[in-house]
């Protein structure tokens, strides 16, 4: 692999941004979701209660993955956006009204309005999680490009694989989104999104297998990669450890065990998939090194980043630390 | 831009207190939230004009093109004899002139060269295909500068009015600032226009032609994607600003909960 510490430190940055952006906002809208699941109203605003104060500090990661794929990678920016652009206008869209239905849902007069306004939240939940998986699925779907312009017909995302990608982040989100509830609330919320929490272990655990053997016919290398020993084993090793501490979790002092396994499960799924994609960005044939920008251009975009990333993540752990209590609903506001 | 951010909230604020001082014109608070928004209009708006000549100064040398749609000076004039100031003017594309022009001799070089005599490139000096549009950019520029004018003003009746002791009850001046609550955010707009269509045709000046920038997503996604999100910013923020009037309508109370009083509570904390 002839790809230069600096690409290769360009990549990581992008990376590290967009797995951020997947666990930390995947949990909120993951919790999205499942205030559409509930009929009692007091359980949807102790819901909306844990995720109003850190959502919008979650979204920064989304931003600084955006900007750093267009400065960092503009031609795999080029290529990709023309590509999914339905797919992401239906999510930016979506995000505008979660955020605006999150945020003012205690605005409403009536029961019935809170209803509808809670029915926006999961839904654009549930739209902007379905079309980040379908991004991702086309991506390692593959995407045809000729002299650094998309040549498909923009329906490429529209394929079962891609949509198979989307309903396994969905339910990825959900159960990331249960974990957290396990966390942060108590009585009859808890107990009920402890349960929720261990069926959809499992039933994560079974698609990311499917998920893993078709993302493995797709493409020679894709196999060869995900059958070496060095990757299986190890992941293999990982993902049994964490499944053991999520199990136990449960019976634990600290609440929020199962959902650190919970990541840690999305974390080692997204370096997974990291490992069977290099050195391409967008695969079949699209390189790191064939997208980056110029040294200069990187190497102002790392200093940016070397800047921003700390801060961010210096926000989003002191939000977290301010907000770690558990949720005490009085009454329905 | 960061100070026309905080004059177009202070016109707003501006508008909005004396909308509540005209019901009810003794409320301490209002009364604070008016006199701090005048205040910002007052001290801003003439560094505003400064900071848009230098502005404007530097176009002159970036991007020569521009200050000439934004003057509508098609010819250059003659040695010696100075800009118009175009006070109106309808400029056409294909003639390549102006029709219905009301002008004043010399007083354009006044605000962009600081003389009376020099004279700026005119938009016949440059091949046709590199000209912006020029009748956006020449109403926009007129609409920003005189919104400007009339900020400005405010800002001065405001002082006048304070020192006479009747800033909060007078109410011909009361009723000009609610009309004047927009008028921040519509020179912003403009501006934008002035900057935006202004640079036309090229997207990155004189290095990438907008027609050569355009991506391969296909036209009807262009179109259809443009009209949604045109419909769902109507939709969303058409209910913001709804609610937002709703509530800017009643003067502020004292003891008036926060946004979201409980939350701190309810959050462990």
């Amino acid at each position: 692999m002839d790809t230069d510490w600096l690409t290769l430190l360009c990549a990581a940055a992008l990376a590290f941004s967009v797995m951020n952006y997947a666990v930390l906002d995947g949990t909120d809208l993951g919790v999205g979701m499942l205030m559409g699941l509930t009929r009692c109203s007091e359980q949807r605003r102790a819901m909306a209660v844990t995720i109003l104060p850190v959502w919008d500090a979650n979204e920064t990661w989304l931003v600084l993955g955006g900007g750093g794929l267009l400065a960092l990678f503009p031609l795999a920016y080029a290529i990709l956006l023309p590509a999914l652009y339905v797919p992401f206008i239906v999510m930016f869209l979506a995000l505008i009204a979660r955020a605006m239905a999150l945020e003012f849902r205690d605005c409403a007069a009536n029961e019935q309005r809170k209803r509808v306004v809670d029915g926006v939240l999961a839904l654009a939940s549930l739209l902007t999680g379905f079309v980040q998986g379908v991004v991702l699925g086309t991506l390692v779907q593959g995407v045809a490009h000729q002299d650094g312009q998309y040549i498909g017909d923009g329906r490429d995302w529209l394929n079962p694989f891609p949509v198979f990608c989307g309903l396994v982040l969905v339910l990825g989100y959900v159960w990331l989104g249960t974990c957290w509830l396990y966390w942060r609330t108590l009585d009859e919320l808890q107990r009920h999104s402890a349960r929720q929490a261990r069926v959809l272990a499992l039933v994560v655990a079974a698609l990311l297998l499917v998920l893993i053997a078709w993302t493995a016919t797709l493409q020679p290398q894709y196999a060869r990669r995900l059958a070496d020993i060095r990757l299986w084993l190890p992941a293999g090793l990982i993902v049994s450890a964490l499944g053991w501490v999520f199990s136990k979790g449960f019976h634990s002092r600290f609440d929020f065990i199962p959902l650190f396994a919970a990541l840690g499960v999305f974390v080692l799924a997204f370096a997974v998939m990291l490992v069977a994609l290099f050195p391409f960005i967008i695969p079949p044939d699209l390189t790191l090194s064939e997208a980056a920008s110029s040294p200069n251009s990187q190497i102002f975009m790392l200093i940016g980043f070397a800047v921003l990333i700390p801060i961010t993540l210096a926000y989003n752990t002191f939000g977290f630390r301010v907000f770690s209590g558990k949720v005490r609903v009085a009454s329905d506001g | 831009m960061l100070l026309a951010v905080f004059i177009g909230s202070a016109t707003l604020i501006a508008g909005i207190s004396a909308w509540q001082l005209r019901k009810a014109s003794a409320n301490p608070r209002t009364r604070l939230q008016f006199s701090m928004a005048l205040w910002v209009i007052a001290l801003l708006l003439p560094v505003q004009i400064v900071v848009g000549d230098l502005h404007g100064r530097h176009s002159l040398h970036a991007q020569p093109q521009k200050v000439a749609a934004i003057e509508g000076s098609w010819t250059r004039p003659a040695q010696g004899a100075g800009e118009p100031l175009r006070l109106f003017a309808w400029p056409d594309m294909q003639e390549r002139r102006n029709h219905l022009e009301v002008a004043i001799p010399r007083i354009g070089s006044l605000y962009l060269q600081h003389d009376l005599t020099s004279t700026i490139a005119a938009l016949d000096e440059f091949p046709a295909e590199d000209i912006p549009p020029v009748t956006p950019v020449f109403f926009a520029f007129r609409l920003m500068v005189g919104l400007g004018l009339l900020m400005l003003g405010q800002g001065v009746v405001s002082l006048i009015l304070r020192r006479r002791n009747r800033l909060y009850t007078a109410r011909r001046w009361l009723g000009a600032c609610v009309l004047l609550a927009p008028a921040g955010f519509l020179a912003m707009l403009s501006g934008w226009v002035v900057t935006e269509v202004g640079r036309q045709p090229f997207t990155v000046y004189g290095l990438m032609r907008t027609a050569d920038s355009l991506s391969s997503v296909s036209r009807a996604q262009v179109v259809g994607s443009t009209w949604l999100i045109l419909l769902f910013y109507l939709l969303i923020f058409g209910i913001g600003l709804w609610v937002l009037l709703r509530l800017l309508r009643e003067p502020p109370q004292q003891d008036q909960p926060g946004p979201q009083p409980t939350l701190g509570d309810e959050t462990g904390h």
